[in-house]
């Protein structure tokens, strides 16, 4: 994607999360969630909320997810929204983004994949935990209670 | 694309006396309609697969909405799209139906569409001998290419995302 692109998609997610400025995640040193993008024809991001019992999310920033592998550091046992925000220019269509919103509460010492894709218009977003004893993954689910 | 595609939905509902109120409405009404066709297709997974899969894929992808603006020097306008599906699971047949409804400025509500917007798609699984499938899809001939192209891969089982609906 071309820098002009670029510059686009980050104003769209400005504008999309009600901010002046784009601000960006400020993550955790213990990183439990890697993100795996595979990603052609659109770019994506990665917006973090925090979500309380009331069901209000409080936005608290945005990871690019610019490479292939991106890991981030989630808060554990408190629940978060995750929303994959995928971004895409084209002559007919201009500027367009849509999302795909995931609820997770990470355990403590658990580990979490999400498989991120993007091909022919066709977006995918897996969320696997994966057990630190046995390393088996399930596939968690992540639909909005509220 | 769009345009065509919105033509085309306001020529079934204007040209016909009554706007298809449900999926066997729509099924006699819309093959015959312009810029509508019916396109039917072979997978090699049985019924319930196919079933279980627009179970699953249907309502998180297509019950959704796009919110589209546009603006000029001298106008704004937004027009969210809201996108609503069905899917019926019968012992010989599974539906997928998928209605779409228009709103915001400038927006022009032709004729009677039924709750939840005119139907655009319907697609109607049946059994096959050896655990094989057709699928029979009515859906307009332009403008929902990446929703029929979802459609068809959950059927298939060869991709279960969810269609990108602002490239419609």
């Amino acid at each position: 994607m071309s820098r002009s692109h670029e510059t686009v998609a980050w104003l769209l997610l400005a504008a999309a999360t009600g901010c002046g400025s784009t601000k960006h995640y400020a993550d955790l040193p213990e990183k439990n969630l890697q993100v795996r993008s595979t990603l052609s024809g659109a770019r994506a991001v990665l917006g973090v909320h925090s979500l309380n019992s009331n069901c209000a999310t409080d936005y608290e920033g945005v990871v690019s997810l610019d490479r292939a592998t991106v890991d981030v550091g989630l808060p554990v046992g408190r629940q978060s929204l995750l929303v994959f925000e995928f971004y895409s220019s084209s002559l007919l269509t201009g500027s367009t983004s849509t999302k795909h919103e995931a609820r997770i509460v990470p355990r403590r010492g658990y580990r979490y994949v999400a498989r991120v894709t993007y091909k022919d218009a066709l977006y995918d977003v897996e969320l696997r935990e994966i057990d630190p004893r046995s390393g088996a993954a399930r596939e968690l689910d992540t639909r909005r209670r509220c | 694309m769009k345009a065509i595609a919105i033509i085309a939905a306001l020529l079934l509902a204007g040209c016909a006396t009554q706007q298809p109120q449900n999926a066997e409405e729509f099924r006699k009404v819309a093959p015959g309609a312009f810029l509508m066709g019916s396109e039917t297709l072979e997978v090699n997974r049985p019924l319930r697969d196919v079933a279980a899969a627009w179970q699953r894929r249907a309502p998180e992808c297509l019950n959704a909405s796009v919110r589209t603006t546009s603006q000029t020097s001298t106008s704004y306008q937004v027009i969210v799209t809201t996108y609503k599906s069905t899917v019926v699971v019968g012992k010989d047949r599974a539906e997928l139906h998928v209605q779409r409804e228009f709103k915001g400025g400038g927006v022009i509500t032709v004729g009677n569409p039924p709750s939840g917007g005119p139907y655009i798609i319907v697609a109607d699984a049946y059994p096959l001998p050896s655990n094989r499938t057709r699928v029979q899809m009515i859906a307009p001939t332009k403008g929902q290419d990446v929703v029929i192209r979802a459609i068809k891969s959950w059927a298939s089982g060869e991709n279960l995302g969810c269609p990108d609906l602002t490239k419609q």
